[in-house]
């Protein structure tokens, strides 16, 4: 499931995803779930990771200085890790969720 | 006389029974014992090996002890003489590594490594199960091997009371118990990132696989890493998070329980790995466990495509310090030393955070001198950058207000005038001094409590509680 930029129809203009925070992102939203909906800022109307990073960080202020950075929270779709670099593409009803690393022991 | 692991493996199932046995032949007074044959009779086998030096066969007491495996057509007698040969190298004797060891050793893992620099503190024994009031100062390589002989007489312990670095991890990793081949598995039971990405490294190396687990506040993360090429740490976590980013567990606190549900989990793992039940394992996904929502989530993980082999260890702290900070580590060599003078139970996390922080720019004032200056009239505006959670259980008599130090903004404190800012051990208020300097405060204002309250509670007022 990657980054698909030629899409044969046009998708909706708004998604609504689960969000799931966990550890610091739960402390940082202020709340362990949300649903969220958004609309595409790309020209052709699609949806990803990416911009559902800049979206939470305008929405959860404090989560700002986290959720942008890739070392800070790690995104998984669909309980599928999103890998390092990469960009995923998001569709309605998907589930995300924000899995900052941790080390204790 | 000898038996062979089958029919021991009868003899067991006897033995649950309660039918007493002869173990000198299958005569029919075994199946119908007359009353003057009600005994039980004492046998010596000799233990025998094959050529690896492994051991094909149990004792009888083995037999006895580990019956609930042996019943079990998952482990059965194979399976506990499997676990028997087995070696299993523990890298942290705390949260994690206590229960994992206990149950590692109960269930017969024949030889078990544990490596630990650290000596038992009181504010271990919340949930690090395996030492005791009793073992208080005393190594934790020692605490833990003289439960693990109390638990099973039969395991064997080997200890490594040092740190766990890139300078000796491919020879304690790889010299295993006996000095003759690598450990069979290892355990994660390490409370910070550099241990974790050293582990990682190490065993990709050597091609062990590592069960991983990371802990904080209620949350646990579980994955065995580098099982036959499958996924590792590095495919989850390929670039360390910022120092200071994440809290350690001395930081932000840590369920008692939560290292005891994770490490029993790790040692399901381990257990798993050495009976061959490789189908179930968690190879190429992440358990996730919310113990406040009480669920259980599992993450998918992938070998990174490109991800090439290590070759060799490196410096982690300063990996895991980012790249602002390799400098600043290669000038400051102080670190160990302030840590010794005060150990606070920070773990090598914490001490990245006060590496990069900008400890030139602001003042520094010891406790004493602290007191004293107040004493002629000194009167700063006092900000704690701990926890509320912290400040509740005990506080600077003049403290102002209360910030979390990654929260500290210059519009907390006062236009004008000197602030003293403090935290538990020293460390946070160097960040939140650095912090606000970043943000326009003028260094010269800003007075970093050294030692925070613990070295105050230590050389100004005895009386406080420490934590």
């Amino acid at each position: 499931m990657t980054l698909n930029p030629a899409s044969p129809r046009p998708p909706p203009s708004t998604i609504t995803i689960e969000v799931l925070f966990f550890a610091s992102a739960r402390e940082a939203a202020g709340v362990p779930s949300t649903s969220l909906s958004f609309e595409s800022t790309d020209n052709d109307g699609s949806f990803n990771t990416k911009m559902l990073r800049t979206k939470l960080a305008s929405n959860y202020p404090k989560l700002a200085a986290l959720v942008q950075d890739e070392e800070s929270i790690t995104l998984a779709v669909n309980e599928e890790y999103v890998p390092y670099g990469e960009n995923w593409e998001l569709k309605d009803g998907d589930t995300v969720a924000l899995i900052p690393p941790i080390s204790g022991g | 006389m000898t038996c062979t692991a089958k029919t021991r493996g009868f003899l067991a199932l006897l033995l649950l029974l309660s039918i007493p046995t002869r173990c000198s032949s299958f005569s029919p007074s075994l199946f119908g014992p007359s009353l003057h044959h009600r005994h039980h009779t004492s046998i010596t086998l000799h233990e025998s090996t094959d050529s690896n030096g492994n051991q094909n066969q149990l004792t009888n007491a083995e037999i006895s002890r580990y019956s609930r495996h042996l019943v079990l057509s998952d482990v059965g007698v194979a399976g506990q003489i499997a676990l028997k040969n087995a070696s299993v190298l523990v890298i942290g004797a705390g949260g994690l590594g206590s229960p994992c060891l206990l149950y590692l050793a109960a269930a017969g893992v024949g030889h078990i490594g544990i490596v630990d620099a650290d000596t038992v503190d009181e504010s271990n024994l919340q949930r690090q199960i395996i030492h005791g009031t009793s073992t208080v100062n005393v190594s934790k390589c020692e605490s833990a091997e003289r439960r693990l002989k109390d638990i099973n007489p039969f395991v064997n312990v080997r200890t490594y009371k040092e740190e766990f670095t890139s300078e000796n991890a491919l020879r304690i990793l790889g010299e295993g118990f006996s000095s003759t081949k690598a450990w069979d598995v290892v355990v994660d039971g390490s409370d910070n990132f550099p241990t974790k990405y050293l582990i990682n490294d190490a065993c990709d190396m050597l091609g062990l696989p590592w069960v991983y687990s990371a802990i904080l506040a209620f949350e646990g993360q579980l994955s065995t890493f580098n099982y036959r090429g499958g996924p590792d740490y590095r495919d989850l976590l390929p670039t360390p998070p910022p120092p200071g980013d994440v809290p350690s567990c001395a930081e932000g606190g840590v369920l008692g329980v939560l290292p005891g549900t994770m490490g029993c989990l790790q040692a399901t793992e381990v257990i798993k790995i050495i009976l061959g039940k490789d189908k179930g394992l968690l190879v190429g996904r992440v358990l996730v466990f919310d113990a406040m929502a009480m669920k259980f989530s599992e993450i998918g993980i992938a070998r990174l495509p490109g991800r090439e082999k290590i070759s060799e260890l490196i410096d982690y702290q300063g990996f895991c310090a980012g790249p602002k900070s390799t400098q600043q580590n290669k000038e400051k060599q102080t670190i160990s030393t302030e840590e010794t003078t005060n150990p606070v139970g920070r773990t090598m996390d914490e001490v990245l955070v006060e590496d990069t922080a900008k400890s030139e720019e602001y003042n520094t004032i010891l406790p004493i001198d602290c007191l004293n200056k107040m004493a002629s009239g000194w009167s700063p505006w006092v900000l704690d950058v701990r926890l509320q959670s912290e400040n509740d259980i005990v506080e600077l008599p003049f403290t102002d207000m209360v910030v979390p130090h990654r929260s500290v903004r210059p519009d907390h404190i006062p236009l004008t005038g000197e602030i003293l800012v403090y935290c538990k051990g020293g460390v946070r208020g160097k960040k939140a001094c650095a912090q606000l300097v970043e943000m326009g405060v003028d260094p010269k204002r800003l007075y970093n409590l050294e030692g925070g309250i613990l070295r105050w509670q230590k050389e100004v007022d005895p009386e406080m509680p420490r934590y």
